[in-house]
């Protein structure tokens, strides 16, 4: 027994995230080669990224929610419940810094009636974060009605739209919190409790974990980045917010750390998959768009990535099986 | 070669690299019960696989009735009259009896529905000779383990199974139970039907076999007539080599008691339990399978803190109510399934060793791999943990290693009270005996120990002391020199009055 395992280059070279990446650098390659003139163009690279940069913190909370075995379907109407938060105390004339922690504050609140139904009266985070999604867009909808708010401090289009040297603010701003994540997630003993929650909730139980506690802290950690999701997401809307919008937005996240490597039965998975993950998207519906894709076609497309995604790992298991039955065959 | 019902000759069977068979043989003769032997992983699961047509057989040759037969899947044994009852029950919990027994071969009426008065009044046919009492509209999952296997079996015989082939049925029944199956097997036997058993426990072969196959290593080791062969010959063939002693000599010092439970209840599962355990003793707490032990231990670990009475530390009164708390307070447990609620299978060795005690490898929230790993290392040395690497996941391992692992996490933790449900279950032979080894060093170390456990020998080898519990009350209690089996098996069939 050798408490060390060899470091192996293509080992490394063939783990999920190193083919994220090859993944990305294959959609800029067609992207440059079909464009070329648009692709070196002043500007284009940093536009795709902030286009995608909307949902990012969504995406961040999202792996934690998913590496627990669990999921969370309301984020984009709790986002949009922030945003209302914010938007109406603006309204109001309240302080922009009490109104931007109100709105937090607010996601933190829906985070946790989602993280209290989960973990400590024990229902099906699909269905509590179903319904809860309906409930949340639906207090929205009947406070705003058709109205708009377009009442938002300053830095939140500034956030979503400025750069800094030519690399996006939102972008400098998502990979400081990503930075973060990857902390949390694989090296502190809370993240090594969501892999071990996501694995076997019985065995982390007797392992003297609180799973409840646990749970009720990630939905909490969700809720937070609902409410920062809140500013990336009117910001890139251009200051303003209404009660449609941000559908599908979930579904998203949910599409991102599925490709990412999270898997959606929880414990498996690295946090650099989605935050890479996050980048291949916005280029892929990026080029998609290029190429003269209807918008409503890329909806389909979010869904044929979750899809596949989730089906990777089966196939993989099948296809390395008849491969290497081949080969014995020869 | 027509006195074998059943022939197999030099069977190999691999996968990817492993070879699980290495051209075994077995003859089976019509109307006999075959016990087949082996450790875990010494291939009776494949052979029996292969057997079923579950598996198909890289080389080798099988004979029905001295017909070369191939089966490409379990569908085309079964219409060849061969059904095999698994260890694990195969059956759909929330539909009835009569619904698993008729799964696939439904009886139609003219119109094309299914009959179910009919079909219904089959299975009670099928059922009445095997437990007369048994309502068939009953879902399965109303029903005890034993009696599930009854099921399988009706439906095995509702397919004319001329051959049947039992994986370890009375590893989970208790001592009646087993008696009762017993008798319907040797019920088949008289019927004609040839049985291969496969088990863990020489009662059962003694009882019913007249020859027994040993497999080990997946080789054929060799085929005896039970009466010519003797316990412990079969156990050096087992395991491969001589085994002189089960049980350790104890050297535990037995000091101060460390932990009392005081009259503790909980409805519908024990009532008014008391004990102690003292340091470096080993307490067993046994009974019938459903006597309440697994539930008082999780009522002290603090899975279902107990509705009253108390317990104590040291003489101090505590107040379990998580498995958190018991951790706190130095109490740890080995749960009974470790598939379950010991491992996670995933994760490698050393995270597995961890889980229960993370916060020492940890300043400000962020985790010392390398000290975790150094920590995990020692404590899988400590207990011989055979594994290529801490860095491999424990699906990797034996069942006996796999256990090993469970124990590293309760060391890793600071405990002073150790509760071990069944530490041996579903264990060969051979690795039993460096877990009871591991056992007595723990109490060796000043550990108090409670150890649930089902089979006698074990609690009469290893323990010092002994609680019997029948229906959720304490029935009895023992020490290690006065204790017979005779004593403890009357003490887990008494009726009510608490004893001692």
């Amino acid at each position: 027994m050798n408490e060390k395992k060899k470091w192996k280059l293509t080992g490394f070279l063939v783990q999920w995230e190193m083919i994220l990446i090859y993944l990305l650098l294959l959609i800029n390659i067609l992207l440059m080669l079909a464009r070329p003139n648009l692709y070196f163009a002043s500007g284009t690279i940093t536009s795709i990224i902030q286009s995608g940069m909307d949902l990012c913190p969504l995406v961040l909370g999202m792996a934690l929610v998913m590496m627990m075995g669990e999921i969370d379907v309301s984020c984009a109407a709790n986002m949009i419940f922030c945003s209302m938060t914010t938007g109406l105390l603006m309204d109001r004339g309240v302080p922009a810094v009490v109104c931007v922690l109100a709105g937090i504050a607010t996601g933190v609140l829906l985070g946790m009636f989602n993280g209290v139904l989960v973990g400590y009266v024990g229902m099906p985070s699909v269905i509590v974060t179903i319904s809860n999604s309906l409930l949340y867009r639906g207090v929205v909808k009947i406070i705003l009605d058709v109205n708009v708010l377009r009442n938002f401090p300053d830095f939140y289009t500034k956030l979503a739209w400025n750069q800094i040297a030519g690399i996006p603010l939102a972008m400098i701003i998502f990979l400081l919190m990503a930075a973060v994540f990857v902390v949390i997630l694989q090296k502190t003993g809370f993240g090594r409790k969501l892999y071990i929650i996501g694995n076997n909730a019985v065995t982390a139980e007797y392992s003297g974990i609180n799973v409840r506690k646990t749970k009720l802290a990630v939905y909490l950690i969700m809720g937070v980045m609902c409410g920062i999701a809140s500013i990336f997401f009117v910001g890139r809307m251009g200051g303003g917010v209404s009660s449609t919008m941000g559908v599908g937005y979930e579904m998203n996240a949910i599409a991102i750390c599925a490709l990412g490597g999270i898997s959606t039965s929880g414990g498996k998975g690295k946090m650099y998959g989605p935050i890479i993950s996050t980048f291949i998207m916005a280029f892929l519906i990026y080029t998609l768009g290029l190429m003269g894709v209807d918008a409503n076609a890329k909806k389909t497309l979010t869904g044929l990535v979750l899809l596949i995604a989730v089906l990777i790992p089966n196939i993989n298991k099948d296809l390395f099986a008849s491969v290497r039955r081949k080969f014995r065959k020869i | 070669m027509g006195d074998y019902i059943l022939e197999l000759k030099d069977v190999v069977k691999t996968f990817g690299g492993v070879q699980a068979l290495k051209g075994v043989s077995f003859q089976l003769k019509p109307g006999e019960i075959h016990a087949l032997m082996g450790e875990n992983g010494a291939g009776k699961s494949t052979f029996i696989k292969v057997i079923t047509g579950v598996h198909q057989p890289d080389s080798g040759t099988m004979l029905l009735e001295g017909e070369q037969v191939t089966f490409r899947s379990p569908l085309e044994s079964a219409r060849m009259g061969i059904a095999a009852i698994y260890q694990h029950v195969t059956a759909f919990p929330d539909l009835t009896v009569t619904e698993n027994i008729f799964m696939g071969q439904e009886i139609k009426n003219k119109m094309g529905f299914y009959n179910w008065k009919l079909m219904n009044q089959k299975a009670k046919e099928l059922i009445a000779p095997l437990s007369p009492t048994l309502d068939v509209r009953k879902p399965m999952s109303a029903l005890s383990v034993a009696e599930q296997q009854l099921v399988e079996i009706a439906k095995a015989l509702s397919r004319n199974a001329r051959i049947m082939i039992m994986d370890e049925p009375t590893a989970s029944l208790t001592n009646h139970e087993c008696e009762e199956l017993y008798r319907i097997t040797e019920n088949l036997r008289d019927q004609g039907v040839s049985i291969i058993f496969i088990t863990h426990k020489f009662e059962d072969m003694y009882r019913l076999a007249s020859r027994v196959t040993v497999f080990r290593d997946a080789e054929y080791i060799g085929c005896w007539d039970v009466d010519q062969i003797t316990n412990h010959d079969l156990i050096s063939k087992m395991v491969g080599r001589e085994l002189n002693q089960m049980y350790p000599e104890k050297t535990a010092q037995i000091g101060q008691v460390v932990f009392e439970v005081e009259g503790i209840s909980k409805e519908g599962y024990f009532k008014d339990v008391s004990f102690d355990v003292r340091q470096g003793e080993i307490v067993a707490l046994t009974g019938l399978v459903g006597a309440g032990r697994t539930e008082v231990c999780q009522s002290i670990f603090g899975i279902m803190p107990p509705d009253t009475g108390s317990l104590k530390l040291n003489g101090q009164t505590i107040h379990v109510r998580s498995p958190k708390d018991a951790f706190r307070f130095g109490i740890g447990m080995l749960p009974e399934d470790r598939q379950i609620q010991g491992l996670i299978n995933e994760l490698p060795i050393y995270q597995n060793v961890t889980s229960a005690a993370m916060d020492k490898f940890q300043r400000y929230g962020i985790i010392n791999v390398e000290q975790e790993k150094e920590a995990a290392l020692g404590f899988c040395q400590k207990i011989q943990l055979k594994a290529e690497s801490i860095q491999a996941p424990p699906s990797s391992l034996s069942g006996g290693n796999q256990q090993k692992v469970v124990f590293a996490k309760l060391l890793n933790c600071d405990l002073k009270v150790l509760i071990l449900d069944e530490p041996t279950k579903g264990i060969d032979v051979g690795a039993k005996s460096s877990i009871y080894e591991i056992m007595n060093e723990l109490a060796s170390g000043g550990y108090a120990i409670i150890m649930v456990s089902s089979e006698m020998p074990e609690v009469l080898g290893m323990a010092d002391r002994i609680v019997v519990m029948k229906a959720g009350r304490v029935t009895g209690t023992f020490d290690k020199g006065e204790a017979t089996q005779e004593m403890i098996l009357e003490a887990s069939l008494r009726q009510k009055e608490a004893g001692a």
